[in-house]
């Protein structure tokens, strides 16, 4: 049989073709198989932040941590970082300067901020927010009204989420005696909270 | 088993082929369930599966390639005047080598080398639109994205700091009078209709001027993911999902007189497509965005079996959303295309 170039299925073929590149290109469609490379993109992700994490490399710690979250939808690889870099890496046995302590402080609080809509578990975060703001940034800063901001938002969600899973009957009662309260007496009453229960010794 | 049939599933896989598929099927297996490399997901395991599938096509592209060079189909013409013979021998030896890589695949399972994580839940953030009528009544709009399995539940979050109503009054009402209520300081659940579940959205209404608020931030919908036994159902239907397209490569092959490597891409074109799972984004405007939407088209024309192939991290969300009809239409379609496939064609001249 002679082949004869072009026919119209040859055009028809290429022009699929054609058409799958540009829907890849726009990021809307991804060919048959591109979930198995994906899958093991999210698999080196994670052994190049395990790499991170042994080496100490905070900023790759954080960049990691969101590329697999992006990749393959788990945030507890982000959420750890966020502990390391927002709350260990600031902390007094860091021995860090003030100045340096607060940027790393600062820097892991923005990440889980930028991160909450895609974390698949919001409120699991949130108790690290919390930690960080209150023992890390607030005797750095010694500004109560960012303290009494933050933890407005936290208290919003981690009160009105139900709070942690294990938690969360123990906390609908908090809730709602913090909501029986008139409004000047609710965020001490929260601070007060965290500082009996929530605030774990230091490391 | 015929000749022709032995000698085909011979020529497509050797014993070099059949050690590659054994030893791709255990690392796979490797790279989803081992307990400190793996990622712990049946759903990479599946997406790991499939590309074997795909191999198998290119490699009976490859074959059909090579038959064409040796004059084959001049010989099946001059053999058998109806020639049906050859891509039907074609077809059922495609459908055993399907159905032996597939059943490979629970072989890891099936011997004990590798256990399945434990079950858990796919969470998924949501979109959410609030809308007031004139009334002062609020409806908040939620868009589930796609499909979505019926096990489905969205978790809801509430700020009553600000609410008007007591938690004893306080309701949210689907418009088909279906009720939650909600308590303060817990996340609210609310399951899925079928009806909701195939739409995609759902709609409900919180008391009038309640002034409970949504955390629209912390909505998530919680989908179940398949435990161990669903693995035989989710092969099944990847099994379904491939076998017309094996027809379709011959029709390809066949019909429109192409190399089989050719067929095989543009088969894997045709896969893309309907595996391809639709979801409301913009295109926008422009040459790229334009060639877009008529790939969406494409899409749409094709029956909805993107559930048929759920695999990837987020498989549970795909995973049984396929309905009967659209499965059956895509069977249908491979029996158009092997009917195709297996028409006479007169020898082309010159």
């Amino acid at each position: 049989m002679k082949r004869k170039l072009p026919n119209t299925a040859q055009i028809l073929a290429v022009g699929l073709i054609l058409l799958g590149l540009a829907g890849a290109s726009l990021g809307t469609t991804q060919p048959l198989g591109a979930r198995s490379w994906q899958g093991l993109q999210g698999w080196w992700t994670l052994r190049r932040y395990h790499q991170a994490e042994a080496d100490t490399d905070l900023p790759a710690l954080l960049a990691l941590g969101k590329e697999h979250l992006r990749l393959t939808g788990q945030g507890d690889a982000l959420e750890f970082a966020v502990y390391k870099v927002a709350y260990g890496a600031s902390g007094p046995s860091s021995n860090r300067l003030p100045s340096d302590a607060l940027y790393w402080a600062q820097t892991g609080l923005q990440a889980l901020d930028t991160s909450i809509n895609q974390m698949p578990d919001p409120w699991s975060s949130l108790q690290i927010q919390a930690y960080t703001l209150v023992e890390r940034v607030f005797p750095l800063t010694q500004s109560p009204e960012d303290l009494y901001a933050g933890l407005r938002a936290m208290e919003d969600r981690l009160a009105a989420g139900g709070g942690l899973a294990p938690s969360s009957s123990g906390l609908s009662a908090l809730y709602k005696s913090f909501l029986a309260l008139p409004p000047s007496e609710r965020n001490p009453f929260i601070l007060k909270r965290l500082e009996r229960n929530i605030i774990p010794e230091d490391e | 088993m015929s000749p022709m049939l032995r000698g085909f599933l011979r020529e497509v896989l050797p014993w070099t082929w059949q050690l590659f598929f054994v030893l791709a099927v255990f690392t796979a297996a490797s790279l989803s369930f081992d307990a400190s490399l793996g990622a712990h997901s049946l759903g990479t395991y599946l997406a790991y599966l499939s590309l074997l599938p795909i191999a198998l096509l290119f490699r009976i592209g490859t074959v059909l390639d090579r038959r064409a060079q040796q004059g084959w189909p001049q010989q099946e013409i001059l053999r058998d005047p109806t020639a049906r013979k050859a891509p039907l021998t074609e077809m059922v030896a495609s459908g055993i080598l399907l159905s032996g890589v597939l059943l490979l695949g629970m072989a890891p399972l099936a011997t004990g080398f590798y256990a399945m994580p434990d079950a858990s839940s796919g969470l998924y953030p949501v979109h959410v639109e609030f809308e007031n009528t004139a009334d002062g009544t609020e409806r908040w709009l939620f868009d589930l994205g796609s499909t979505v399995p019926t096990t489905a539940r969205l978790h809801l979050t509430l700020d009553w700091s600000e609410a008007t109503v007591s938690a004893k009054d306080a309701k949210l009402q689907a418009p088909d009078d279906r009720f939650v209520k909600p308590v303060p300081g817990e996340l609210v659940h609310w399951s899925v209709s079928p009806n909701e579940a195939r739409v995609g959205k759902l709609v409900l209404q919180p008391n009038s001027q309640s002034g409970l608020i949504l955390r629209k931030q912390l909505c998530r919908l919680e989908i179940p993911r398949p435990t161990a036994d669903a693995l035989p159902r989710l092969l099944f239907h990847q099994f379904l999902f491939f076998l017309p397209l094996f027809a379709i490569l011959l029709a390809w092959f066949r019909c429109g007189r192409i190399r089989g490597t050719l067929s095989a891409m543009a088969t894997f074109t045709i896969a893309s497509l309907a595996a391809l799972p639709l979801s409301p984004v913009d295109l926008g405007s422009g040459p790229v965005a334009a060639l877009a939407k008529i790939l969406v088209l494409l899409k749409i024309a094709l029956p909805p079996v993107e559930g048929l192939l759920a695999t990837g991290h987020r498989f549970e969300r795909l995973a049984d959303t396929t309905p009967d009809l659209g499965s059956l239409s895509w069977l249908l379609l491979g029996t158009l295309a092997l009917w195709l496939a297996c028409r006479r064609r007169p020898a082309r001249q010159g």
